[in-house]
Parts: C-alpha cells; sequence; structure tokens
C-alpha cells in the first residue's frame, strides 16, 4: 500500500512540477465554460421563443437540467477522448524511454503495486477534471429562481451524471495506461489510445443505424453507450459493473504486461 | 554474499553471456573489467533482479534473486548505465522518493536523504529540477540513490561515466570509503583500468561473453609480470 501510494505521489508530482496538469485543467475549464454559455444562450433564445409564442405549456417543460447541464455534460465528455491519451501517454512509456524503468523494476515492489499506483495517480487527475465543470450547476442554482420556490437545479441527475463521467474517464484511462505499457513511445501511446477510444465513441453513433441484437452489443461494449443514462440521471448497476469490470480487466492486462518483463 | 552459477544470457540468436559463474565474499569490492559489448551490463542487470537469465543461478545473501525477487532487492542498490533519474523532479523529492521504495522508515526518510546525499556530494543541489543540473550531477544523483537505506550490496555500472577528473577522484574515494567499513559488498563495471587500479582488490575480466581471468589485481600482475593495460589488451582480444 505504501509503494502504491508512493508511485501515485511520484507521477502526481510530475504532473504538477510540469504544465501539464495546468495546461489541462485550464483548457478543460474554458473549454467546458464554452459549452456551458452556449446551452445557456440556447436556453435562454427557447425561453423567449415560448413565451413571445404564448406556449404555456412548452415552457413548463423548460429545465436547467436538460436543456443546460446535460448538453453541456456530453459534449465535455468529447473532451476526454482528447485529454485522457495525453495523461496517460507518459506513465509506462516516458519510464522506459528515460531508463527510470530499470530503477523501478529493480526495487523491492510487486508490478501490481506499480500499475495501481500509476492508476491511482490518473484517477486523482481525471477526478479533478470531473470537478471542474460542477462550477456551472451551482451558478445556474445561485442565479436561477423557480416560480414554486424549489431548486432550479434537481441535483440527483446532476450527481449521477458526474459520477458515470467520473467511471467512464477512469475506464479510458486504464486503456490509456495499458497502451502506454505497450511502447516506449510516447507518442504512439498517445496515438494508439486516441484511435482506440476515438472508435469506442464513434462505434455508437454509426450503431444508430444498425437494428436489434448488433446494435445491442455495440451499446453494451462502449463506454459512451453506458454513460449516456447516467447523464440523463439514469445511473444503473449494469453500467456500474460494466466500468469497473472493463478497468479491472484492463488493469490487469497492463499488471501482466510488465510482469511480462521480470520473464523476458 | 553473491554467488553466479552458470549464468547465461541469450537474445534470440545472440549470446551476451555464457556460463559465467563466480562467488564474491562479504567486503570484497570486485572489478568487473571488459571491453563494451563484453556482457558486463547484461550481467550487473541479472544481478539487480531487472531481467531474467536464460540459464543459471544468482544467489545473494544466500537467497535466489529469480525465487525471492523482493528480499533480494531490499539488498541490493544499483546504479545503471544510465542514471535513472526522472528530470521533472527536483534532487530531494527524487531521492525521498527513492528511499521509500527502498523501505527507509518514513520518519528517517530526511536524514537519510541528507546522508547519501552527502556521501554522492550534492547535498548542495537538493532544492534543485533534475532537469537543469548537469550530467556529472545526474551521475552523482545516480550514484546516491543507489546508496538510500544502505544496502549491503552495491552494484555499479560504471559509476564514473560522465564525471569530470575531479568527480571522478571524489566517487572512487566514496566507493574505497564505503570499502573500508568492510558492511558493503561492492560490484562496479568499467572498462577504464585506472578505475579497478584505484579501487578494487579483486578483477573479473569477461570478454565476448566469458570470464576470461578471475583473481586478486596483485596476483594477477605477478602472474603475468606486466601491468594491467597489457593483461587487458591481451586477454580481450583473445
Amino acid at each position: 500500500m505504501r509503494n502504491t501510494l508512493n508511485i501515485a505521489g511520484k507521477e502526481l508530482s510530475i504532473y504538477f512540477t510540469t504544465t501539464v496538469g495546468y495546461t489541462g485543467f485550464g483548457a478543460y475549464a474554458f473549454l467546458m465554460g464554452l459549452f456551458f454559455t452556449t446551452s445557456l444562450n440556447k436556453y435562454q433564445q427557447l425561453t423567449d421563443y415560448y413565451v413571445s409564442s404564448r406556449r404555456a405549456a412548452l415552457l413548463e417543460q423548460l429545465n436547467f437540467n436538460d436543456q443546460i447541464i446535460t448538453p453541456m455534460l456530453s459534449s465535455g465528455l468529447w473532451m476526454f477522448l482528447f485529454f485522457i491519451p495525453f495523461l496517460t501517454m507518459r506513465q509506462f512509456a516516458e519510464e522506459k524511454s528515460g531508463r527510470t524503468f530499470e530503477l523501478l523494476m529493480t526495487a523491492p515492489i510487486r508490478s501490481i503495486e506499480l500499475v495501481l499506483g500509476k492508476f491511482i495517480s490518473v484517477a486523482c487527475m481525471i477526478f479533478i477534471f470531473t470537478i471542474i465543470p460542477v462550477v456551472f450547476p451551482v451558478v445556474l442554482n445561485s442565479y436561477g429562481s423557480t416560480a414554486g420556490g424549489v431548486s432550479p437545479v434537481e441535483w440527483a441527475p446532476v450527481f449521477s451524471g458526474f459520477v458515470s463521467i467520473f467511471l467512464m474517464g477512469l475506464t479510458c484511462a486504464s486503456i490509456g495506461i495499458f497502451v502506454s505499457s505497450l511502447t516506449e513511445s510516447q507518442i504512439v501511446a498517445a496515438l494508439c489510445t486516441f484511435a482506440i477510444l476515438l472508435i469506442g465513441f464513434v462505434l455508437p453513433l454509426m450503431a444508430q443505424r444498425l437494428e436489434g441484437d448488433w446494435r445491442a452489443i455495440v451499446e453494451y461494449l462502449t463506454p459512451v453507450g453506458h454513460v449516456g443514462r447516467g447523464l440523463q440521471g439514469r445511473l444503473r448497476s449494469s453500467d456500474l459493473v460494466y466500468f469497473t469490470s472493463v478497468t479491472t480487466i484492463v488493469l490487469y492486462f497492463t499488471h501482466r504486461v510488465v510482469e511480462a518483463h521480470r520473464w523476458r | 554474499m553473491i554467488e553466479v552459477d552458470g549464468l547465461t544470457k541469450r537474445y534470440r540468436d545472440n549470446v551476451a553471456i555464457e556460463d559465467l559463474s563466480f562467488f564474491i565474499e562479504k567486503g570484497e569490492v570486485v572489478g568487473f573489467l571488459g571491453p563494451n559489448g563484453a556482457g558486463k551490463s547484461t550481467t550487473m542487470r541479472i544481478l539487480s533482479g531487472y531481467m531474467p537469465a536464460t540459464a543459471g543461478r544468482v544467489r545473494v545473501g544466500g537467497l535466489d534473486v529469480f525465487d525471492d525477487p523482493l528480499a533480494v532487492k531490499k539488498r541490493i542498490g544499483y546504479l545503471p548505465e544510465i542514471p535513472p533519474v526522472y528530470l521533472d523532479m527536483t534532487v530531494r523529492a527524487y531521492l525521498r522518493f527513492v528511499a521509500t521504495l527502498k523501505v527507509v522508515p518514513r520518519r528517517q526518510l530526511s536524514t537519510e536523504v541528507e546522508r547519501c546525499a552527502e556521501l554522492a556530494g550534492i547535498d548542495h543541489i537538493l532544492p534543485r529540477l533534475i532537469r537543469n543540473v548537469s550530467k556529472g550531477y545526474r551521475q552523482r544523483v545516480g550514484l546516491a540513490q543507489a546508496l538510500l537505506g544502505d544496502p549491503d550490496v552495491l552494484i555499479l555500472d560504471e559509476p564514473t561515466v560522465g564525471l569530470d577528473p575531479l568527480q571522478i577522484e571524489q566517487v572512487r574515494q566514496l566507493i574505497n570509503t564505503l570499502a573500508a567499513t568492510q558492511r558493503h559488498t561492492i560490484i562496479l563495471s568499467t572498462h577504464i583500468l585506472q578505475e579497478v587500479e584505484a579501487t578494487c582488490q579483486r578483477i573479473i575480466m569477461v570478454a565476448r561473453g566469458h570470464i576470461v581471468a578471475d583473481d586478486q589485481l596483485k596476483s594477477l600482475e605477478q602472474e603475468h609480470n606486466t601491468s594491467l593495460q597489457q593483461i587487458f589488451a591481451r586477454l580481450a582480444m583473445g
């Protein structure tokens, strides 16, 4: 346990002594801000339109969760596609190219501690990425108002959305770490991770044209298929099982790859 | 302290070392001498547990490196050929990280880091980023890293490469100081003859993956009735 935390601490300290952490958070916050203001503008236009055309029934259906928060989060989800390869590419590839892998492999630690330490460090980064946009619902909540005096933002679906985004981030990160363990080149690691994640993101869109079993299979296998329900506030245990099992399996493969270095 | 028996390493068709056997007593300082590509680094890497051998056994302090890797690694300080430093960490943070890996108790971390930094002569650069220090200092950070946790066995792969003459002298003095305590068993690989003459009592000479000589420095010179340089030239050329 001490070794795992030591490795995780080392990784985090490198994220923050270099500019990787700060640029990543800065860029992400900026982009999320853009998505937020775009959704907010759209919401305002819609409200004005309904008011001017006197459609009270439609106006009543408008709410912050469906019109602003969910669209913002699902745009933010696409940003993970770009950010996660940059977070994970260095994990093992840099150790190998910088020859520090030799230090880790001759230190009295187990491969599993090494893999978990690296995973925990990326998980911490993803956690920060996930909670950055929490500021937007908070802003909505403090400036918005409703007729009945109830809270303008419904918090339960917001919470479920953030949890499912975080879990999907972990799954993508484990894939990135696995790819990084296979190569010495950070660029190759980033590109391959990007390619794999892109397939995972695009397949469900393509599958919408399909019918029946194939569509169900694609939606079950890709992480995006599981995050959609969570974003709408319907986080299911089957989705939780999917994220935890994929993450665990991929980390197990990573462990086998690292362990293989001791036998080759 | 270190028993090596029939050690062989092949990379596909390429034989790096073949059937190496030697025994090193506790407290000995052994120079692992050979021309470039003789299999020195390969041997060091196997001894340190970084890579497995194709055949043969290595025992450190009575424990097998392959069967009991964690226990063995706790007793070894290893400086690889290229110092394994993280460029984006400060010297102090790096040494604390390695000390924790080497199971130095939390309370003694700071004193242990200071002690090894002082031994390696880098106590004045502790707050600096490794990226910003010279090659010679990086080498010495690597050396300090190997000393952390006061290991019984020190495996140093070309410890003075990249150092200036003054630093080379300091490192040799450090090795001699460590040797004088008789608590450490030290193997250092090198292709620099003066280094062996300055620090080691015993020489294991390897060429093309085989041991060509294994003796005390003095008796080797007496036996061949010539300087180490000529012995080296004769044995290495075969």
